[in-house]
């Protein structure tokens, strides 16, 4: 399992974790019932700080992609497919209500925007 | 305690190891000349002297503080140096028993007497200076040791000016103070190594 | 439980008061406890360990009191003062019969693989040891017998950065058990950045702040503007100002500054700076 962590990127560690962890998930990479490095040794080798992987393991497991056992560790939730796109919805609205912001700032009309985003989703 | 005593045994070999010249050299000398009470003087002055050279060591490294992190109290420290004092003065006791019995023609009793009077100087001169270092260090309780160690020749040298008569002391006088000497001493032990708690318990690191 | 906690702690000298010292260390956690030169860490911490008595306040050591307990908690810790305290003509193996002797704990398997890692020579006498080798022996000792909560006084200061690397791993390691908890003091806050859980900040006797490094870097950031920009913003956000002669540096609270400004990462050396030499209450 790869965790790549940028300290610029300007998005908060933990969420940068967290966002992989559960791309790797949905990716089915890692299956259901599959246990997660534990806290400490996830913060002592990307070096970092023991509460930011246990926030992001919080974060994980208050959105339904890991469970913990208390002395056993963290593992992998078995996937509902449904909860697992509400998640990301969730996301993408939140992304969806920044970009609007942008927009509005920059002058930008909806319909550039969505051809923005067309050329984007295509582009992939 | 035992660790303590440990560190400075061990740390103070490296020390000893560059007297042992000496030690040889004044033992050899008492042996072919009648001068036994040389190598006896030397080897007293040198017990005398190692367990103050272990606190100037512990002086120098910071130990102190540094021991007080570990499970080891104030009153811990204090007592390793008087056994120390002890033991180094009990051994060179010995060693200078041995040595005199064996060179010199003295019998065993006046022997054993010349040990004990030995040992009980040395036991009221840590008693004197270990309270005097703890308050102040070392360095600046040298002098004062020096001082102390001088005195005794300086008051039997003022008195005998002033027509003081030294001559022999009648048998009786001499078991009196046989007898009473060795308690005297050993309360001023006990009532230094209370002072010396005393001191240290204070004593900010 | 908490590792460490001091409540009200105080101690006044004729030139300086360390004041109401307030410090919790939940257990698990690395604490780093930084502030200037004087500002009060090695007094803080001779206090924690009992080497100069508290005038006022209570200090726990894992949940015990540190003065009524004192000799039987020390088992339980392991010291690193920045100094090397050892005897100059002892090496290690005579260094750890020492220790065999004072701590109940001592495991010299656990020793020998420590300095083995720190590439120690036997048959050096503390004497002959580089200032890095003597920080290595000292944390070595530290460590080889299990303690719960480690407190280090500048351990790291005086070390090459790949030292520093080699002896951060270790503490990485060390915390791997939940029981286990570390207190450093440092002034080199990069060791800081990359380890601590919590940073505590101490200026002028009496503590700044206590705060998890994820909220430091959430709570602050270094905005870049022009002197009118500055103008427009709300004066209770902003902490510190720097003014150069090209433009305005200022240490922010960047979550309530709203609108399109560049806010750099504020790193705990800015932090500290703007606070100190900002006097920022």
């Amino acid at each position: 399992m790869n965790i790549i962590i940028s300290n610029s990127s300007g998005q908060p560690i933990y969420e940068q974790i967290s966002s992989q962890i559960k791309a790797i998930i949905i990716a089915d990479e890692l299956h259901e019932g599959d246990a997660l490095p534990s806290m400490r040794l996830l913060a002592k080798e990307l070096r970092i700080s023991v509460i930011t992987t246990k926030r992001a393991y919080e974060e994980l497991e208050r959105e339904g992609f890991i469970f913990s056992i208390t002395g056993k560790g963290s593992f992998v939730a078995s996937k509902n497919k449904e909860f697992v796109r509400e998640a990301q919805l969730r996301d993408i609205e939140e992304y969806m209500q920044k970009i609007t912001t942008a927009a509005k700032i920059g002058s930008i009309d909806l319909p550039e925007l969505l051809e923005i985003l067309r050329i984007i989703y295509e582009g992939e | 305690m035992k660790g303590l005593i440990l560190k400075d045994l061990m740390g103070l070999k490296k020390f000893s190891k560059n007297y042992l010249i000496f030690i040889l050299f004044y033992a050899v000398i008492g042996l072919f000349s009648n001068m036994y009470a040389l190598f006896s003087g030397f080897i007293m002055v040198f017990a005398f002297m190692l367990p103050i050279t272990a606190v100037s060591f512990d002086e120098r490294s910071k130990w102190d503080s540094y021991a007080l992190t570990m499970p080891i109290s104030r009153k811990d420290i204090v007592l390793s140096r008087y056994l120390l004092g002890l033991i180094f003065a009990g051994a060179a006791v010995v060693i200078c028993f041995v040595y005199t019995l064996i060179t010199s023609g003295e019998n065993f009793g006046t022997s054993l007497l010349l040990s004990g009077a030995f040992f009980l100087v040395g036991m009221l001169f840590f008693s004197i200076i270990f309270p005097i270092l703890l308050k102040v260090g070392v360095e600046k309780g040298r002098l004062t040791m020096i001082i102390i160690f001088l005195l005794p020749t300086v008051i039997i040298m003022t008195l005998s000016k002033i027509g003081f008569d030294f001559s022999k002391p009648s048998e009786q006088t001499l078991m009196t103070i046989a007898w009473i000497a060795p308690f005297v001493v050993i309360a001023i032990f006990v009532a230094s190594i209370f002072l010396s708690f005393r001191i240290y318990s204070k004593k900010e690191m | 439980m908490n590792a460490l906690k001091l409540e009200n702690v105080t101690k006044k000298y004729d030139s300086f008061t360390l004041d109401n010292i307030n410090i919790e260390l939940p257990q698990g956690c690395i604490m780093g406890f930084v502030g200037e030169n004087g500002a009060g860490k090695s007094t803080t911490i001779k206090l924690i360990l009992d080497l100069i008595r508290r005038d006022g306040g209570n200090i726990e050591i894992l949940g015990q009191d540190n003065i009524k307990v004192g000799k039987e908690i020390r088992e339980d810790i392991g010291v690193v003062l920045d100094e090397a305290c050892f005897h100059e003509n002892l090496n290690h193996v005579q260094i750890a019969k020492v220790m065999k002797n004072i701590y109940k704990t001592w495991d010299d398997k656990n020793f020998e693989s420590l300095v083995s890692k720190f590439s120690l020579d036997p048959k050096k006498t503390v004497k002959e040891y580089s200032r890095g080798m003597k920080m290595k022996l000292s944390i070595a000792v530290a460590l080889a017998h299990s303690p719960k909560l480690l407190i280090l006084d500048e351990a790291t200061s005086g070390l090459d950065p790949i030292a520093r690397d080699e002896i951060l791993d270790v503490f990485f390691d060390f915390i791997q058990d939940e029981q286990h908890s570390i207190f450093m003091s440092s002034h080199i806050t990069s060791d800081l950045e990359k380890i601590c859980d919590y940073i505590t900040f101490i200026h002028k006797g009496k503590i700044v702040f206590c705060h998890t490094k994820d909220e430091l870097s959430e709570t602050y950031g270094i905005l870049k503007c022009s002197q009118e920009e500055l103008d427009r913003i709300d004066k209770s956000l902003i902490k510190g100002i720097r003014k150069n002669n090209f433009g305005i540096e200022a240490l922010v609270l960047r979550d309530a500054l709203k609108g399109n400004f560049i806010i750099d990462n504020a790193s705990i050396e800015e932090i500290m700076l703007f606070f100190v030499k900002e006097n920022v209450k």
